[in-house]
């Protein structure tokens, strides 16, 4: 799958995408929201792993921008996050198409990639 | 403990505030320390692997310390002695290089000649830039090779004195967003959205120790380059040594 | 074509068309007005400034013969920048956006402008709680759909009584008194208070404002859905 990654740190970047990689996914990073818009606006991604705490725009507001355009209404997100899960209420999870919420600190690798794999769609 | 840093408007004590944006902060570090030890085909060696978490655990231990010393700063009067600028922003720099490079930065040096001596709690000094130039370092960093910044530690004479900074934080860093960000620092995840996307406490333990030594740090521009300094007095007794 | 200009608050954005975007603003002379922002579909002009979301912008249309209008120019007045700094605010500010936006009809009047900037100030200031603004948001809305409850009278009629407890009928949209029930004379206090005031801000220097939070959220929260079509 295509998975757009947003996520700030560069070193956390490097290891998850090598994580996502070595799944078999092919990953663009990109560290803030805007960028990531840019980058989905050039190539649709499968799936989205977001991090909400981006410097500038906030992943809360990378969501709604995305969700206001019809093409990636469907396209699934999930959040990795350093910012524990009750800033946002399982209503509000819904309402932005986020699939998956996981806590940064407490998710390791098998995780995260048992979450995406979950994603593909069947052939 | 503090897995949700929440507006916590309630909490009044600055201590307080910074011990959550601590906790937070410390998040970074000790989540790459345990997502790369998880990598199983890591394209580092062992020893590489090993080094890189030796040293991200010294920067993290290294924060701790700082924020304990920028506590202690507050409640004790520092005792002062002759710090030369140039050698404390050599061995911050020394320190930062292993940081600089996994991050893809560039450290520089500049360091003007005739910078003497002034009077400063040295541990305080060396913490509290340790602290900013983590904090830029890990702000600079760009997707591509070319964004990354370069990252100057600087020391300059200035007509308040000896200025002393941190440079390349980008156009985006003024006055008035560093003034915000201060009244917002333990409250908000990010008062500091221009500069970083963590909670900057590093910015906050620094100007807490540089504080204590009536120096805090405000935004300056050195060489065409944005950034947080610090001003010192030129002590005259020291020039006549 | 009459071209307008004034002041907006940008309370939805979709997308319209390969290119373009739909905006509905809020305005104090015009009420909500439907908008195309055209050409701003393009790369560049996402999340980019000029119309931004919790800011109050000048701007200038031409008025359509239809639903819609066109947007000719956009200048940001005053942007709200503290609130996406933090997660909840940013939360929070765009559910009031929603909620605003589906209470109102089109032709609204200023106070529903003065209504959500003043919910601006109030969240773009980190220093004040956030359920505070919006207790106080919750609070106008209802005083302007005429949904205020009686703060004055029991259910029955009778003056409230400064030493008892009360629960709130929802029917009647007024106070029952019952012993060791929820709301004391300090709740209604507070109540009377957040309806009043023009500013949440305000209601945020009473001394014991936090005791009386939940309470007063859950009940004024609970009226506005009975009340209002949401």
């Amino acid at each position: 799958m295509n998975v757009l990654l947003v996520e700030p740190d560069k070193i956390l970047a490097g290891i998850y995408q090598q994580a996502l990689v070595g799944a078999g996914h092919s990953v663009v990073w990109k560290q803030s929201a805007e960028s990531a818009v840019h980058s989905a606006d050039s190539q649709t991604p499968d799936v989205v792993v977001l991090e909400l705490q981006l410097a500038e725009h906030s992943g809360v507001e990378f969501l709604y921008e995305f969700r206001s355009y019809a093409e990636w209404l469907e396209v699934p997100v999930v959040v990795l996050s350093r910012v524990a899960e009750r800033a946002l209420s399982g209503t509000q999870q819904l309402q932005l198409g986020v699939v998956a919420y996981l806590y940064k600190p407490r998710t390791t690798l098998q995780n995260l990639l048992r979450t995406v794999n979950q994603l593909r769609k069947p052939a | 403990m503090a897995d949700l840093i929440c507006e916590r408007t309630d909490l009044s004590d600055a201590n307080e505030r910074l011990w959550l944006a601590l906790a937070d902060q410390l998040k970074l570090p000790l989540t790459q320390i345990a997502r790369r030890a998880e990598l199983e085909d890591s394209k580092e060696s062992a020893a590489e692997s090993l080094l890189n978490i030796q040293q991200t655990a010294g920067l993290a231990l290294k924060l701790i310390d700082s924020y304990a010393l920028s506590v202690w700063a507050r409640q004790t009067k520092l005792a002062f002695e002759p710090v030369s600028l140039a050698a404390m922003l050599r061995d911050t720099a020394d320190e930062l290089e292993p940081l600089a490079k996994r991050y893809g930065c560039r450290l520089r040096l500049a360091v003007a000649r005739k910078c003497e001596p002034v009077m400063a709690h040295s541990q305080a000094l060396s913490a509290a830039f340790l602290s900013l130039g983590q904090v830029f370092i890990e702000a600079g960093s760009g997707e591509a090779p070319g964004q990354n910044r370069v990252i100057t530690l600087g020391s300059y004479r200035s007509k308040d004195g000896i200025t002393v900074g941190v440079f390349g934080g980008g156009d985006q860093l003024t006055k008035g967003i560093y003034q915000r960000a201060r009244l917002l620092y333990g409250r908000a995840r990010q008062p500091f959205t221009t500069l970083t996307a963590a909670s900057a406490t590093g910015v906050f333990v620094a100007d807490s120790l540089l504080g204590a030594m009536s120096a805090p740090l405000y935004v300056a521009s050195h060489q065409k380059s944005k950034g947080l300094a610090a001003n010192f007095l030129i002590s005259h007794q020291l020039r006549l040594v | 074509m009459n071209q307008i200009v004034t002041t907006g608050i940008v309370l939805t954005r979709r997308e319209f068309g390969e290119a373009d975007r739909l905006l509905t603003v809020l305005t104090p002379d015009h009420g909500k007005v439907a908008l195309i922002a055209k050409g701003v579909r393009r790369p560049k002009s996402k999340l980019a400034g000029g119309i931004e979301l919790f800011s109050v912008s000048n701007i200038t249309y031409l008025q359509g013969r239809g639903a819609f209008n066109t947007l000719i120019s956009s200048r940001l007045s005053t942007h709200y920048g503290q609130i996406v700094k933090n997660l909840e605010r940013t939360m929070l500010g765009y559910d009031l956006l929603k909620i605003l936006n589906k209470a109102t009809e089109d032709a609204v009047g200023e106070e529903y402008f003065e209504l959500l900037r003043q919910t601006f100030i109030g969240l773009d200031n980190p220093e004040l709680d956030r359920r505070i603004v919006e207790l106080w948001f919750y609070m106008q809305l209802l005083k302007l759909a005429g949904h205020t409850p009686n703060l004055r009278k029991d259910a029955a009629g009778n003056p409230l009584d400064a030493t008892a407890k009360y629960f709130f009928d929802y029917e009647t949209v007024a106070f029952v008194p019952k012993e060791n029930a929820e709301y004391t004379p300090h709740h209604i206090k507070f109540l009377r208070l957040g309806f009043s005031v023009p500013a949440p801000a305000i209601l945020g220097q009473v001394e014991n404002a936090p005791d009386l939070l939940d309470a007063s959220l859950n009940l004024v929260r609970a009226i506005t859905v009975e009340h209002i079509r949401l």
